[in-house]
């Protein structure tokens, strides 16, 4: 029996269209990237960019400043997200639901809120903490302009990664294991450090090296916060290569190449150490749904309180506490006193700065064409995968997660590669910005909606399939209703990152008015040094990813 | 008229060969039982009748229709072979009320509204839960969502049903009052059942023919009664109950002379002289007096255990252990205590040592 004939003609179409999807969203801008990287001077092909690249661009300092900035970040971040985890997850902490809600907002909200906060906060001459600080001892000593402050500030944003995978991680543990421990009489620290951790050891390992891969492709904190002080990481010295003159696409590439062999690397040796434990998997994620008790925290149990609440404030509370106090604020850099305060940011910003219904509509056009994408093909990806036996189906979803392993800012080049020559015109266009994002976002989806369809047991597929319902029912009648608020969750990460996103957009805007974003005209508002209306369209998106959050999030509950 | 044919049938999963060669005739309104331990394919071969499972060799017909044959000439898929089936996770769609489970068949076929809700509430009425359309499956006790499942299989009348362990997730009592029920359901709607336990007495009690599978294998092919009174090996007897083995020589005139002292008068005759073994349920057994004139071997009594209407003697003939359940009110032994046994030969299973 040829593979031709076994599966019905519709299952191939819809694995081809799905395929064309992903090779164009994810695998066209990887390859270009290559190539771009290996176009010379004089059109011919060869290394000689990367020789450029070290010879002429001291390219050595960015890579030793990259891997201090990518493993100080990752290190920080997994401190402070384990911990938050396994306080959350495994013991009798109060206030979960702050530390929750803060991991989460903290992850939606845009990456640059809290760089720009921190230099109100922080800047060496006229950051708020710095001149208290002045008033108490006499010293300035806090200074958010170098690289403890880029690792600093960016933590306070990774680390949300780190904890929502890893509590995933904890919650789906059988409590057994704990409690078979504390019976033989180990304090609650020692199972956590004997039992618990070890138990989730593969997803720290996904959690770190993914930390790792995407703290290289963060460009706003540096830009924010290093370029100031001309410090260059990966990505900073990429947009100095896009915006020099002329263009340096191609070194560019070539340094994108450079990261994504790295990131290639250690996504690879992620892989084999997830081959060894799937045998096992199965033992520990039981499925009995019993709660397990909560670890005693014991005297700890207000420290632990105070260093979560403490993560909440630095995090979240004082980051847009200081975004709003500066939108209010029309003295220059914040003047410190109340009377200052009127909604001249805001009036500006609404009616006097250039078309900025056009630019909120191009935000929330890229953000819902970018979630249309990507639900569209994260569902179909993960149907394929997890639900038919076609051949290639495990290279599709291979495929589709491939950009986890590209450092953003390397991706954007990949994609301007591809598309600059395009003739469909799609270099400049929204479309395409929403393509970038799409693919960006993909993994994640593909992750959330994946791990939907593996709970839906399969005998209620099954079952319809026996009261003769055909493929199509089966999908529209069973599947989707069940999947209705993984596939609305996914909807809702997918748009509000889509809605924040600053690199696709600025890096492949092309500076054109017609593709200009909200993240963009603040950019642009902060290299300008008017910081007040950055703070007030800030403050604007925020509540435009409000309007979408909130009644999405009750809408879920209330289904529930 | 035969309602499934299946012929040389064979599934493997690599090395695993799931289901080797099964083949039977089922006529219609029959219901076949499927036993066997554990792993032994049952579930594998009910899910190659209902097409979820592609086998790689052999014939499977429903009705007139072939709806398999060897290497992919034909195969028709689940949802075009007309029949119902009870999955042992219930499958109820919880997004679903009631109604709309029981419905979602009809609607497949394209019945219009009204036909719909007259076949629901007979649907409804025939597994006993009247006025139960409008709750959720998750309002349900797990009794009532059994019933709800064949409620869903029969509402659209499928020629055939296929149950895999129907009634392994209730509790005794509800077991026993479902295994009732399906029984006179089936009776009323003519259903052709194949369904799969590895619960003798459920076996016994459901089927019009029971094939007993080993390793993919069919073992034997019969009707209750003539399954329990000649299981066709020694291995089908132990998994029937008959746990105790006596080894012995057959004499003429259908005695058997057993190892540890006694002869017993057997059913089935062997050739004079040559070694046999019988196989013994433990209600096949009693204890009487050392000195007593029991027609078994002498034993030694070494635990006893109170099963309620019984009391469950383990003895030791030599260094091999019996079970024998004593009605209450016969006579009592102590730990230690010497018995003789006395053997109810005509309900022993008697095979060539
Ligand atoms: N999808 C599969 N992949 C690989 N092996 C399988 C698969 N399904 C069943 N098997 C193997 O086939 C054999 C028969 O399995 P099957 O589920 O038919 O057993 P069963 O008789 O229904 O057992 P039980 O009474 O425990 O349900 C087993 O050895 C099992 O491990
Ligand atoms: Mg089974």
């Amino acid at each position: 029996m040829t593979a031709l004939r076994r599966f019905p003609f519709a299952l191939w179409l819809a694995f081809a269209l799905a395929a064309a999807g992903v090779a164009i969203l994810n695998l066209l801008p990887i390859a270009w990237l290559g190539i771009g990287s290996l176009k010379q001077a004089g059109g011919t092909l060869g290394f000689g960019r990367y020789v450029e690249l070290f010879e002429r661009f001291s390219f050595a300092g960015v890579l030793v400043n990259s891997w201090i900035y990518a493993l100080g970040t990752t290190l920080l971040s997994l401190v402070l997200g384990v911990a938050l985890a396994v306080l959350v997850a495994r013991t009798d902490l109060p206030g979960k639901a702050l530390v929750r809600f803060t991991a989460l907002f903290a992850f939606v909200s845009p990456p640059w809120l809290t760089a720009m906060a921190y230099v109100f906060l922080a800047s060496p001459n006229a950051g708020y903490l710095n001149l208290a600080l002045e008033a108490l001892i006499g010293v300035k000593p806090l200074n958010i302009h170098s690289m403890a402050g880029m690792i600093y500030v960016s933590s306070l944003f990774l680390y949300a990664y780190v904890f929502l995978t890893v509590e995933a991680a904890l919650a789906g543990l059988d409590g057994a294991y704990e409690e078979a421990a504390r019976v033989t009489g180990a304090s609650s620290f020692t199972v956590i450090r004997r039992v618990t951790l070890p138990l989730v050891a593969p997803s720290l390992i996904a959690a770190s090296i993914f930390s790792l891969i995407i703290s290289w492709g963060l460009f706003a904190t540096p830009a924010i916060l290093g370029m100031p002080a001309r410090l260059y990481v990966f990505a900073t010295q990429l947009y100095l290569f896009l915006n020099g003159f002329p263009p340096r696409y191609e070194v560019a590439a070539a340094m994108g190449v450079l990261f994504c062999l790295v990131a290639f690397l250690l996504g690879g040796l992620l892989w084999l150490t997830r081959r060894r434990r799937d045998a096992a998997r199965f033992a520990v994620i039981g499925g009995k749904g019993r709660r397990p008790s909560l670890l005693p925290l014991g005297r700890a149990r207000p420290l632990a309180a105070a260093f979560a609440v403490l993560v909440s404030i630095l995090a979240v509370i004082l980051p847009y506490a200081i975004i709003l106090w500066m939108s209010l604020n029309t003295a220059w850099f914040g003047g410190a006193s109340l009377k200052d305060l009127s909604f001249g940011n805001f009036s500006y910003v609404l009616t006097e700065y250039r078309d900025i219904w056009r630019i909120v509509g191009n935000t929330l056009g890229i953000a819902g064409m970018e979630a249309g994408m990507v639900l569209l093909l994260a569902f179909a990806v993960a149907y394929l995968a997890r639900r038919t036996a076609l051949p290639g189906r495990t290279v599709l979803s291979g495929a589709a997660y491939l950009t986890v392993l590209v450092p953003g800012t390397a991706f954007v080049i990949g994609v301007i590669w591809a598309w600059i020559k395009s003739p469909m015109g799609l270099y400049g266009g929204l479309l395409l910005i929403a393509m970038a994002q799409a693919a960006r976002s993909l993994p994640l989806a593909l992750r959330n909606i994946g791990d939907g369809l593996g709970q839906v047991d399969r005998s209620l597929e099954e079952a319809a399939v026996i009261c003769g319902a055909g493929r199509f029912t089966r999908i529209r009648a069973v599947l989707l209703p069940l999947l209705r608020p993984v596939l609305l969750g996914a909807f809702a990460l997918v748009f509000l990152s889509g809605l924040r996103d600053l690199n696709t957009p600025l890096f492949l805007g092309g500076g054109s008015a017609d593709t200009l974003t909200l993240a963009v005209v603040i950019f642009n508002f902060w290299s300008e040094s008017r910081m007040g209306e950055s703070a007030a369209l800030t403050i604007l998106l925020l509540g435009l990813t409000l309007a979408v959050f909130l009644p999405l999030h009750l809408f879920v509950r209330v289904r529930q | 008229m035969s309602a499934v044919t299946v012929s040389g049938l064979v599934k493997a999963f690599g090395a695993v060969r799931a289901v080797d060669d099964v083949s039977f005739e089922l006529p219609s309104g029959a219901v076949l039982g499927l036993l066997g331990p554990s792993g032994c394919g049952k579930t594998t071969l009910l899910r190659c009748i209902a097409g979820l499972e592609t086998p790689d060799d052999g014939t499977i017909a429903i009705g007139q229709a072939t709806v398999f044959a060897e290497r992919g000439r034909v195969l028709v898929p689940p949802e075009r072979r007309e029949l119902g089936m009870m999955f042992q996770s219930y499958a109820i769609w919880p997004h679903m009320t009631v109604a709309e489970n029981v419905a979602f068949g009809l609607k497949v076929r394209g019945w219009n509204a009204a036909k719909t809700a007259r076949r629901i509430e007979e649907a409804l009425d025939l597994v006993r839960l009247p006025g139960y359309g409008r709750r959720y499956p998750g309002e349900l006790s797990g009794g009532q969502m059994q019933r709800v499942v064949l409620a869903r299989c029969l509402a659209y009348h499928p020629a055939l049903l296929l149950l895999d362990e129907p009634l392994a997730n209730l509790d005794a009592h509800l077991r026993e009052e479902m295994r009732a029920e399906l029984r006179r359901i089936q009776r009323e709607t003519g259903t052709t059942m194949v369904a799969v336990t590895h619960d003798q007495a459920e076996a016994l009690a459901l089927s019009d023919l029971i094939l007993v599978m080993e390793a993919g294998r069919v073992r034997q092919a019969a009707d209750p009664r003539a399954l329990h009174a000649r299981p066709a090996s020694p291995e089908i007897a132990r998994f029937l109950g008959a746990v105790n083995r006596l080894d012995g020589a057959a004499r003429a005139g259908g005695l058997v002379a057993l190892a540890g002292g006694g002869v017993v008068g057997i059913d089935h005759a062997q050739p004079a002289g040559s070694p046999v073994v019988l196989y013994l349920r433990p209600g096949d057994l009693r204890l009487g007096a050392a000195n007593g004139d029991a027609n078994g071997p002498l034993a030694r009594v070494d635990s006893v255990e109170f099963l309620g209407e019984a009391l469950r003697y383990r003895v030791l003939v030599g260094d091999r252990v019996l079970v024998v359940d004593q009605p209450l009110g016969g006579p009592e032994y102590d730990l230690g205590a010497d018995v003789r046994i006395a053997v109810d030969g005509s309900a022993a299973s008697c095979f060539a040592a």
